[in-house]
């Protein structure tokens, strides 16, 4: 089910300026506002959560974490940055932690991983089995890695903008970027399905690294 | 920093509007378990008060507002649930759904059932919704039930409202078909129709009249199998004579008899006859929803969750809690789960008299 989300039709400056209105008032503690600030980011917060973690497991724990978060520091709020941005740093932060919370030890043996050689590389690609396979692998990463590959990879977002996003440089960004692709590329020998999904990936990749 | 086109990415499952619901419900009433620095509204503050007064106040104040227009279906997608239940809180809810906007009233709750592709039910539990609808024609149906009433959209601009347990329908364009105790009645632009007191807006535009006889309780059209279900505690008579619909302007509706006969009423018809049994006989309605829920499925979790919501709007706390409780016990992580242990913390704070066990 999609839910439709009134977006603004005025210009950028208007726009700009109805939210910091909007900011205003909800700052006062002003529910109404509060909830046309809910009802406007709650697609970006949601986009933002899924694309990190790829499902919606205890998604609605971490939405509702978000908000709680946006609506608590919203005070705080720098009218240099929109509030879409905002709310993707704010659920990119409760995405890392949690994360870091969830993180059980990682085996680099191979042993644990998916091992698809029985399955064979003429098999048809099926697209939920490789971005299952996709996820799977960027669960075995470090949080950090995981986060900035999601973003810049999965969600297209520019490397200056997960920079924001992370609050790292866009050059630790980059790097980032470099070992998570290296370690998918680990993975992907031994899982033909994952390769073939990254593959349409590197192309992508390599040109967003630029 | 161009980008050559991406594979693309995993889609994003969406959150249901109850999931919303729920988000939206904790947030808010962990802003007010904490408030901020700044003192909130004392409306806000009263926020949780009014949400959780009895449902059977807001029953009574039902009003459902279905607004069809020509719309760009094509801007929707199809949209594939189950069913689904959306409550709003204190503000309106929009929800997509089928090839219809749907805006849920601050305090109003809806099911949503089926697609767009093979047909969609809305129930209306309680308060009010908007519907935009693309036109029908070619389209699979999109039925709304509100208690008694059901109204087919058939591609036009028309308001319900809800009044008792009955409603009022003002077709503003087009036309629209109202079932109504086993009649069934088109209504035509300009047009009004109520079960009791009809007005319309042109005196000659004509209305035709709506069986007056005692059929099956629920829409002819929604339930068309009307073998009753087991139910004990089933008044014979749910209603006197006098509520029943008065013609208001023109000429006899079509019979009936006309609908399409189904040999078995499936468990989301089976639902809506319950919803349908609602106010006019609880028992009934009780009786329908607690054999549903001796099924499996998720409508049998509707079902057992609206036994709870029954109870509550019967103003039995401690009932309701118990329904709550078995809901909860089959249905873990069901889609009312929220809504049910809702109910046992307000079963709890209220020392409530008991009227009965569900």
């Amino acid at each position: 089910m999609s839910v439709d989300v009134v977006a603004p039709t005025a210009s950028a400056s208007s726009t700009r300026a109805a939210e910091a209105a909007l900011v205003e008032q909800a700052v006062t503690g002003d529910r109404t506002a509060q909830r046309a600030i809910f009802d406007q980011q709650r697609a970006n917060v949601h986009r933002t959560l899924f694309r990190i973690l790829g499902s919606n497991r205890d998604m609605e724990d971490l939405v509702q974490d978000t908000f709680i978060e946006v609506f608590r520091s919203l005070a705080s709020f720098r009218r240099e940055s929109t509030l879409r941005r905002w709310c993707g740093t704010i659920a990119t932060r409760t995405a890392w932690r949690y994360l870091e919370r969830r993180r059980t030890p990682v085996s680099t043996s191979g042993a644990d991983e998916v091992v698809s050689d029985q399955v064979g590389v003429d098999r048809r690609l099926d697209a939920v089995d490789a971005v299952a396979r996709f996820y799977a692998a960027l669960e075995r990463m470090p949080p950090k890695l995981r986060v900035t590959f999601a973003l810049v990879q999965v969600d297209g977002r520019s490397l200056a903008e997960v920079a924001e996003l992370t609050g790292v440089s866009a050059t630790a960004v980059k790097t980032r970027m470099w070992r998570a692709r290296a370690e998918l590329a680990r993975r992907a020998r031994r899982d033909p399905v994952l390769a073939a999904y990254l593959r349409g990936d590197d192309a992508t990749l390599e040109e967003g690294e630029r | 920093m161009s980008r050559s086109p991406r594979p693309s990415p995993p889609p994003i499952e969406e959150l249901s509007e109850l999931s919303w619901a729920r988000i939206e419900h904790k947030v808010f009433a962990e802003l007010d378990r904490a408030p901020a620095a700044a003192p909130a509204p004392a409306a806000a503050r009263r926020r949780w008060a009014l949400i959780v007064a009895p449902v059977a106040a807001l029953a009574a104040a039902a009003a459902v507002v279905v607004l069809a227009t020509g719309g760009d279906a094509g801007s929707r997608g199809t949209v594939a649930v189950g069913p689904t239940r959306v409550e709003a809180g204190a503000t309106e809810q929009r929800v997509d759904f089928a090839d219809a906007e749907l805006v849920v009233g601050a305090a109003g709750a809806v099911i949503l059932d089926g697609d767009a592709a093979t047909g969609a039910l809305v129930v209306l539990e309680r308060g009010t919704v908007a519907l935009s609808v693309a036109p029908r024609v070619g389209r699979p149906p999109l039925r709304v039930l509100a208690g008694e009433v059901a109204i087919q959209v058939i591609g036009t601009r028309f308001t319900v409202e809800r009044e008792g347990d009955g409603a009022r329908v003002d077709v503003t364009e087009g036309t629209v078909e109202v079932t109504y105790r086993g009649g069934r009645t088109s209504v035509h632009g300009g047009a009004s129709w109520a079960p009791a007191a009809v007005s319309a807006r042109d005196p000659d535009e004509t209305v035709p009249p709506v069986a007056v006889t005692d059929p099956p309780p629920a829409p002819v059209e929604l339930v068309p199998d009307a073998s009753p279900a087991p139910a004990p505690a089933a008044k014979p008579n749910r209603r006197p004579t006098a509520r029943a619909p008065v013609p208001a302007h023109g000429s006899a509706a079509p019979p009936a008899t006309d609908d399409v006969a189904v040999p078995a009423p499936s468990a989301r018809d089976r639902f809506a006859r319950a919803s349908a049994l609602e106010a006019a006989d609880p028992d009934q309605a009780l009786a329908l929803y607690r054999e549903l829920a001796a099924g499996d499925g998720a409508w049998a979790a509707n079902a057992a969750y609206a036994i709870a919501r029954l109870w509550l709007d019967r103003g039995d706390l401690r009932g309701a809690a118990r329904a709550a409780e078995r809901y909860l016990a089959r249905f873990p992580g069901g889609p009312n789960a929220a809504d049910a242990r809702d109910i046992i913390r307000r079963a709890a704070a209220h020392q409530p008299r008991s009227q009965g066990t569900p």
